[in-house]
C-alpha cells in the first residue's frame, strides 16, 4: 500500500513516515501544504493520503475537493475533535487525532487495506465532506484568505483580497483579478458557502467582493448595475438587488 | 471601598440645580410662580396682621413669618432636587482594579439623592414650627385670617412630606440599582476572565504542541525538552494568573514569549518575530492575557495560510498618557473585518468593562499585511495600586 503524508510540520511528517514504515506501509511522498499535496497526489497516484486539515495554501477539505482520479483514500489528521466527528467514523472518510498513536494509526491503515481490497469506491461523497467540514468549523471557524485556482495542469492558491469577483460562464467559474482571470473548479454556490461575508452573490453569474463595489445604479425594471473599482460593470438580478443594497449600507 | 477620585468632568450640585431650573417645563414654571404668589400673599397678610399687635403674639407672628419663609425656600429646593434626580444617571462606570473595588462614577447625582431627604425633612420641620407659632398666636388673640394661613401652611407641610417620602424611595431604588450594577459588572468580568482562560487552554494549541513534542522526541530530543519547558511555562502562568484581572506589560511579554517559543517549534523557519518595546511601557498595567490574542490572531490569519510563512512585529510605546500595543504581520489575511476571532472579541469586552470607552482595539491592514492595535490609558502599577486604595 502506497501512502502520501501531508503535514506542515517537518518533524511531524518524519514521525508519521517512521510510524508508517514500522507498519509495513510504503511512504511514497510527503507534502507540507495543500497545493503541494495536490501536485504530489497527481504525480504519485498514492492509494492513501494521510492529510492534515489546517495547512498553508489550501486546507484539507479543499485538497479532497480537488483530488483527481484515480482518487486515493483519505485519512484526515485533526488536532482536536469533539464527539460529533466520531459519527463519521464508519463512513468513506477516516480520521486520526493528533498526536497520532501507533494503535489508532494501525487501525486506520488496516481499515484502508480492507477498503482497497474490496475495490470499492474511494470517492468521498461531497455531502459527507460538507457535513464533516461544518462539524469541525463549529469548534474552529475557518476564515479563508485564499482560493484554489487552476494553474497549468495543477492548482495554485490565489489571495482572495486580489479577487474582484467570481464569474460563471458556460458552467466554468473563474476568479477575476487585476492580473487576469483564473479558472477554478468550484461552483459559485460552493464559493458563496465557503467564503466569508466579504463576497456577495449579485446574480446567478456573479459573486462580487463587497469592498470592490464602486457604485450601484438602479435600472428601471428592479434590477441594478454595479460599477466595480476596476471599471467592470456587473448586472444585479432583480431577486438580489435588495440584498446587495442592504450589504452596502 | 476605595476613595472616589476627583473627576473634573463631574458637575457640581449647584450646576445641576441651575440646569434643572432652566430645563423645567413651562407648566411647572407656571405652577411655581403661582405657589410663590400665594406664599407672598400669605406673608404680606401675616405682616399686615402683626402691625397692631405687640408682646408675645407679635413675636409669635414674626417668628412664624421667618420660619415659614425659610421652610418654603427649602421646600422649593427639595422640589428642584427631586427634578434633578430624574436627570440621566448613565455616566461612565469604571472598575478600578480587582474584584470589589468598583466605583460608580455619578457623584453629583449621588450627592443630590443623599441631600434630598434632609432638605425635605428640614422644610417640614420649619413649616410645622411656623404653624405651631401661628396656632399659639390664635390662642393668644383670635384671628380667623391667621387660622386660614395656618391651614395653607399645613397644605405645604403635606407637600413637603410627599417630597421626603418620594426621595427616600428613590434613594433606596438608587442604592439597589448600584448594587445590582456592581454585581452585574463582577459577573461580566468573571465571564470574560473565564473566556480568556479557555482561550489560553485552547485545545488546538495544546494538542498541536503535544503533537510537536511527540515528533521532536524522535528527531530532536533537545528541542522536545525545550518545548515541554515552554509549554509548562504557558500552562503554569495561565493557572497562576487565572484570578487576575490586570497585570504589567512585562508579565504579558514573558507569557507571550513562552507561547511563541512553542509555536515557533511548530512553524519552524516559516516564522520570524521582531520585538520593539519602549522600556517605560514594561511597567504599564494591562488586562491579563491581553497580548496573546493579538499574537494568536496574527499567526492564524497572517502567517499560517502561507507556505512561505512570514514575520511578526510586536511593539509597545507610550505617547502622552496613552499606551499603544501593536502586533503586525506581513501575511495576506485579505480583509481586516473578517479577521476578528473570539480572542479579540473577548479582549474588547474586558477592556470595555475596565476602561469604558477610553480603550479600543482596531484591526486593519497595512501595506505589508495585517495589524491589530490596542490603545488604552497608560497606567503604571504604582498608580493602579493607589487608585485601588492599597
Amino acid at each position: 500500500m502506497r501512502v502520501l503524508v501531508v503535514d506542515d510540520e517537518p518533524a511531524a511528517r518524519q514521525r508519521l513516515a517512521a510510524m508508517l514504515e514500522e507498519l509495513d506501509v510504503e511512504v511514497v511522498g510527503e507534502a507540507a501544504d495543500g497545493v503541494a499535496a495536490l501536485a504530489q497526489a497527481r504525480a504519485l497516484a498514492p492509494d492513501v493520503i494521510l492529510l492534515d486539515i489546517v495547512m498553508p495554501e489550501a486546507d484539507g477539505f479543499e485538497v479532497v475537493r480537488h483530488l483527481t482520479p484515480p482518487k486515493p483514500l483519505v485519512i484526515f489528521q485533526t488536532a482536536y475533535s469533539d464527539h460529533a466527528i466520531k459519527a463519521f467514523e464508519h463512513e468513506a472518510l477516516d480520521y486520526v487525532v493528533k498526536p497520532v498513536t501507533r494503535a489508532r494509526l494501525q487501525q486506520a491503515i488496516d481499515r484502508a487495506r480492507r477498503r482497497l481490497s474490496d475495490r470499492g469506491s474511494t470517492e468521498v461523497p461531497a455531502a459527507l465532506l460538507a457535513r464533516v467540514e461544518a462539524v469541525l468549523a463549529q469548534s474552529r471557524p475557518a476564515r479563508r484568505s485564499r482560493v484554489l485556482v487552476r494553474h497549468g495542469s495543477g492548482h495554485r492558491a490565489l489571495a482572495l483580497r486580489d479577487v474582484t469577483r467570481f464569474t460563471a460562464n458556460d458552467g466554468l467559474v473563474s476568479a477575476v483579478t487585476s492580473s487576469g482571470q483564473f479558472l477554478t473548479d468550484y461552483t459559485l454556490n460552493e464559493l458563496e458557502a465557503r467564503l466569508p461575508g466579504a463576497f456577495i452573490r449579485v446574480s446567478r453569474a456573479d459573486l462580487v467582493q463587497v469592498d470592490r463595489i464602486d457604485r450601484v445604479a438602479s435600472n428601471g425594471d428592479g434590477s441594478a448595475t454595479l460599477t466595480l473599482t476596476d471599471g467592470d460593470v456587473v448586472r444585479v438580478s432583480r431577486r438580489r438587488a435588495a440584498d446587495v443594497r442592504r450589504s452596502l449600507e | 471601598m476605595a476613595p472616589v477620585p476627583h473627576d473634573p468632568e463631574s458637575p457640581r450640585v449647584a450646576d445641576v440645580i441651575r440646569g434643572t431650573l432652566r430645563q423645567l417645563p413651562t407648566h411647572t414654571r407656571r405652577a411655581v410662580r403661582a405657589v410663590v404668589l400665594v406664599w407672598l400673599v400669605l406673608i404680606v397678610l401675616q405682616i399686615w396682621d402683626i402691625r397692631d399687635r405687640s408682646g408675645a403674639s407679635a413675636a409669635a407672628e414674626l417668628a412664624s413669618v421667618l420660619l415659614g419663609t425659610a421652610g418654603f425656600m427649602l421646600l422649593g429646593l427639595a422640589q428642584v432636587l427631586r427634578a434633578a434626580g430624574d436627570l440621566p444617571t448613565a455616566r461612565p462606570v469604571r472598575v478600578i482594579t480587582e474584584r470589589t473595588a468598583i466605583i460608580v462614577d455619578a457623584p453629583a447625582v449621588r450627592r443630590i439623592l443623599m441631600a434630598l431627604p434632609s432638605v425635605g425633612v428640614a422644610a417640614v420641620a420649619l413649616i410645622s414650627a411656623a404653624i405651631a407659632l401661628l396656632v399659639a398666636r390664635v390662642w393668644l388673640g383670635a384671628s380667623p385670617v391667621v387660622l386660614l394661613i395656618a391651614i395653607m401652611y399645613a397644605a405645604a407641610v403635606v407637600a413637603a412630606v410627599v417630597v421626603v417620602g418620594d426621595s427616600a424611595k428613590r434613594l433606596y431604588a438608587y442604592g439597589q440599582e448600584q448594587a445590582a450594577r456592581a454585581s452585574r459588572m463582577e459577573a461580566q468580568l468573571a465571564d470574560a476572565r473565564l473566556a480568556a482562560l479557555q482561550a489560553q487552554m485552547n485545545p488546538h494549541f495544546l494538542f498541536n504542541a503535544l503533537n510537536t513534542v511527540a515528533a521532536l522526541t524522535r528527531t530532536d530530543p533537545h528541542a522536545a525538552e525545550t518545548t515541554v519547558e515552554n509549554l509548562s511555562e504557558v500552562l503554569r502562568t495561565t493557572l497562576e494568573r487565572s484570578e487576575q484581572v490586570e497585570g504589567t506589560l512585562a508579565d504579558e511579554i514573558r507569557f507571550v514569549s513562552a507561547y511563541l517559543s512553542v509555536e515557533r517549534q511548530r512553524f519552524g523557519e516559516r516564522l520570524t518575530v521582531g520585538w520593539d518595546l519602549a522600556p517605560e511601557t514594561l511597567r504599564a498595567v494591562v488586562p491579563a492575557f491581553s497580548m496573546q490574542p493579538l499574537v494568536e490572531n496574527a499567526l492564524k490569519h497572517g502567517i499560517s495560510p502561507r507556505a512561505e510563512g512570514g514575520r511578526l512585529r510586536i511593539s509597545a510605546e507610550c505617547r502622552a498618557d496613552r499606551l499603544r500595543i501593536a502586533v503586525e504581520d506581513d501575511g495576506d489575511g485579505f480583509d481586516a473585518r473578517y479577521r476578528e476571532g473570539t480572542g479579540l472579541g473577548n479582549l474588547r469586552k474586558r477592556l470595555e468593562v475596565i476602561h469604558g470607552t477610553a480603550a479600543n482595539v482596531t484591526v486593519d491592514r497595512t501595506a505589508l499585511g495585517g495589524r491589530v492595535v490596542v490603545d488604552l490609558p497608560f497606567v503604571t502599577s504604582g498608580v493602579a495600586d493607589a487608585r485601588a486604595g492599597r
